[in-house]
């Protein structure tokens, strides 16, 4: 790999994430510059990510895939919780990943929530499969910045929960960021090249 | 000396760390509050002398350091320990990588879609 084409690599790669940004912010249904700005951050990124991999997995269709995605979900927070040194690496705390953790009761409840009137994944649910990405608090608030900028909406249940619908805005510009890498960064490795 | 000499050294710390990388959407305007209450009322004279010092990016960068690890009523339990609170904000990490976070993610999902 000649040095240009590192070069011409990274900024593709750059471009796009750029791209991605200014997607967000153009259709943003608020052009207020904090709104903005919120909406130019790495958890943003981040959560849209999370997004478009549920709509990419067909997760929040089907009851059963999403109990097997909870299994394993719960599985991975209880692998760090007993693994300090895999944990520290990952900068994770055990009183936050047992915050992740979800209960046989919450795990049904989920299934159900995709079966109800409004069906979408909880709030709550929300915030305990990203608790390796963003504490609750955080998590909230990126919630909340995608809401206000029109991308998600958060329904109120008769129990007092809020269920998070997407708009699919978000996974949209995230898939177009991933096919403009695809079609920007230069050739893969030719069968000579090596790492 | 030692114990009126390591919260100024915390302090220290706090103020040259790099902070333009904090992962942080909004700060608390609670909480910084709280964080201000505490610094500038500090029983401790060289704390209470260095808060002075100290402008509002410090409090913003505290704040977005602390938060969802503390609320406001938790810092301001603090107000006559101010040094502990240094110790906690040091303790945290500046920045976690989230990429091992994503990747176990998309392993977890990729387990639910075999189903």
């Amino acid at each position: 790999m000649t040095q240009d084409t590192d070069i011409r690599t990274v900024e593709s790669l750059r471009r796009a994430k750029t791209d991605f940004h200014n997607n967000l912010c153009l259709a943003c249904k608020d052009d207020d510059p904090m709104m903005l700005q919120k909406l130019r951050s790495e958890n943003v990124f981040v959560l849209s990510e999370f997004l478009f991999l549920l709509r990419a997995f067909d997760l929040t269709t089907h009851p059963d895939r999403l109990e097997a995605y909870i299994l394993a979900h719960n599985a991975q927070l209880s692998d760090l919780i007993k693994t300090p040194e895999k944990r520290r690496l990952m900068g994770l705390e055990v009183p936050r990943l047992e915050r992740g953790v979800f209960s046989a009761l919450q795990i049904q409840k989920a299934k159900a929530n995709l079966l109800s009137a409004t069906p979408g994944l909880d709030q709550a649910d929300v915030q305990r499969l990203t608790i390796m990405l963003f504490s609750p608090e955080t998590g909230r608030r990126v919630i909340e910045t995608l809401e206000a900028a029109g991308f998600i909406d958060r329904v109120m249940t008769p129990y007092q929960s809020k269920i998070v619908q997407s708009r699919g805005q978000a996974e949209d510009f995230f898939g177009r960021y991933l096919a403009q890498i695809r079609a920007e960064v230069p050739n893969p490795l030719s069968p000579k090249e090596t790492l | 000396m030692t114990s009126k000499l390591f919260p100024a050294i915390g302090l220290l710390c706090l103020l040259t760390a790099p902070t333009a990388s904090l992962a942080c959407d909004a700060t608390d305007p609670a909480l910084t509050d709280a964080l201000r209450q505490v610094f500038t009322a500090a029983k401790d004279p060289m704390i209470a002398e260095w808060s002075t010092y100290l402008n509002q990016k410090f409090y913003d960068d505290l704040s977005c350091k602390l938060s969802g690890e503390m609320t406001p009523d938790e810092v301001l339990k603090m107000r006559k320990a101010p040094s502990g609170l240094i110790d906690h904000a040091l303790s945290l990490p500046t920045r976690r990588n989230q990429s091992d976070a994503l990747m176990l993610m998309l392993y977890a999902m990729q387990e639910g879609a075999k189903t």
